[in-house]
């Protein structure tokens, strides 16, 4: 199975910038050459609040508050890369509701 | 059949004033508004037990109690006729047929709670109920039942009505207020409650069209009259709205307590084609769904809920050996997903999440697993909107998935 990177797609995230985030984030994977990531819409986390949202599957590591300046990391992450910590601040049950649906396969 | 509010036989057109007060209408009025306090208008309305018709079955003598203890000045009444429940059409035809018996409901709900103004809020696309209850607000305004001191007391209310759009969240109470302002049919957070900051942020009674309709046979008649029918925690009657899935579907106003079989088989003679019974929603989209071995439940709050469902507004919808509770769940699930209003998050993720993992049955990629998740998915959100809109696709899909298990994962094949 391919990895994935979803991107929240739903309105908060979205006037928060995710479109924009996402396109960013599909030039950069291309760029870095990295074939086994792909960058999906999903349409929501349920952590609106905290947008713009995006968790990488099947590392489960959701990244909360994603601007385009935190690109670079992100992609150094994928890439084999550190986790970048300071955008891990989601609530662990929050967590947990979506990592069993992404299990189930719900994407 | 027991009757209270729709007269018996058949009701052909708009019953006006002269018809109305033939039948004793607006003599409960008078009588109140001369003998009676408004404390003790709700004294009466508190004894005779009846309960919100428009799906919470919420006290409203306590409501009435409530909003008229309030200091803060001026009061509301707002009749809430946005009826959006699929299905439901008690409150247009109570509007188009009998809009006397609702107005003086309004009127003395305004005189209890000393509200100085009534909005009567009325569906959009009802134009024969809005074009009725026009008519009989005309009427009723020139034979001095509302206007400047009503019946020469001191009492003065004005009554205006107010078009509703015809979205599901617009029939919700705090959604009505926002349209009677100016706004967006948009819930507001609970508390605080219309009771004590409703309209205007001034304290509201809203109440359901049925629910109003009762009030006049009440006080004319007197509580006891009135728990004659029904049940003890449930007084009074009912209008239950039967759909195209019985032989005579229509609107029938029945005693609480009134066993489900006999709403089904005698008013709405069986189910179509003599096809067997599979499941039954009871209470509307948000209700759960029961089996025919139910079919004997006395149709009230408690005996409802005690079966594992709800009464809710009383839309009762029967299902066939020929259909599919499953797309039936399906077809709920996205029309919550479509309806919720979309400012609260966790009503939009949770009604979309519901949609997608209903869709991934409906491809054939459902399994075990999949199906615990939609538990996991309602509790998480349970309670988290502003309105009650987040807690209605639970009932069904949780009662569909317990009862017809097989459906789901026989669904994509």
């Amino acid at each position: 199975m391919k990895r994935v990177c979803l991107v929240c797609q739903n309105v908060d995230c979205k006037s928060r910038g995710s479109e924009k985030l996402m396109q960013e984030l599909e030039q950069r994977v291309a760029a870095k050459g990295l074939e086994d990531m792909e960058v999906k819409p999903y349409m929501c986390f349920g952590a609106c609040q905290e947008g713009p949202n995006l968790v990488l599957y099947p590392e489960k590591s959701w990244y909360a508050g994603v601007k385009t300046e935190d690109v670079d990391e992100i992609i150094e992450h994928m890439a084999g890369g550190p986790e970048v910590k300071r955008l891990d601040k989601i609530d662990p049950s929050l967590k947990e509701l979506i990592y069993q649906l992404l299990d189930t396969g719900v994407f | 059949m027991a009757s209270i509010l729709l007269p018996s036989g058949t009701v052909e057109g708009r019953e006006g004033l002269d018809a109305y007060r033939t039948r004793g209408g607006y003599v409960a009025l008078d009588t109140a508004l001369k003998s009676l306090s408004p404390e003790a208008v709700i004294e009466v309305i508190e004894a005779s037990g009846l309960r919100g018709r428009g799906g919470a079955g919420f006290p409203t003598g306590k409501k009435l109690a409530l909003t008229r203890e309030c200091p803060e000045k001026p009061h509301y009444v707002v009749m809430n006729g946005g009826e959006d429940e699929p299905g439901s059409k008690k409150d247009r035809v109570l509007m188009e047929n009998v809009p006397h018996l609702i107005i003086e409901g309004v009127i003395l709900a305004a005189y209890a709670v000393q509200a100085e103004k009534a909005y009567l809020y009325i569906n959009g696309h009802y134009d024969t109920a809005t074009t009725s209850m026009d008519e009989a607000l005309a009427e009723s305004k020139a034979a001095g039942y509302w206007g400047e001191n009503v019946l020469g007391s001191s009492f003065s209310v004005e009554l205006v009505t107010v078009a509703a759009p015809s979205n599901y969240v617009a029939g919700e109470d705090t959604a009505a207020l926002e349209v009677i302002e100016g706004k967006e049919p948009l819930p507001r957070q609970k508390p605080p409650f219309p009771v004590t900051e409703g309209l205007f942020a001034k304290p509201s009674l809203v109440n359901n069209v049925e629910t109003l309709a009762n009030i006049a046979p009440i006080l004319a008649k007197g509580a006891e009259w009135y728990r004659s029918f029904g049940t003890a925690e449930s007084p009074g009657t009912m209008i239950f709205s039967l759909g195209e899935d019985v032989n005579r579907p229509g609107i029938y106003e029945l005693a609480f307590g009134t066993p489900l079989r006999h709403l089904i088989e005698e008013c709405g003679g069986g189910v179509k084609g003599g096809k067997k019974l599979k499941a039954i929603l009871p209470g509307g989209p948000s209700s759960a769904f029961l089996k025919p071995e139910q079919l004997d439940v006395p149709l009230d709050h408690n005996s409802v809920r005690a079966a594992g469902s709800s009464i809710g507004c009383g839309v009762i919808k029967v299902f066939t050996e020929d259909d599919s509770v499953f797309d039936e769940t399906l077809r709920i699930a996205e029309f919550f997903a479509q309806e919720s209003c979309g400012q609260c998050a966790a009503c939009r993720m949770e009604t979309n999440m519901l949609v997608t993992l209903l869709k991934k049955f409906q491809q054939g990629e459902g399994n075990e697993a999949l199906m615990e998740q939609f538990g996991k998915v309602l509790a998480f959100n349970q309670g988290k909107g502003f309105c009650s809109l987040i807690n209605m696709p639970g009932p069904p899909i949780e009662s569909a998935i317990r009862l017809f298990p097989e459906e789901f994962l026989a669904s994509g094949e």
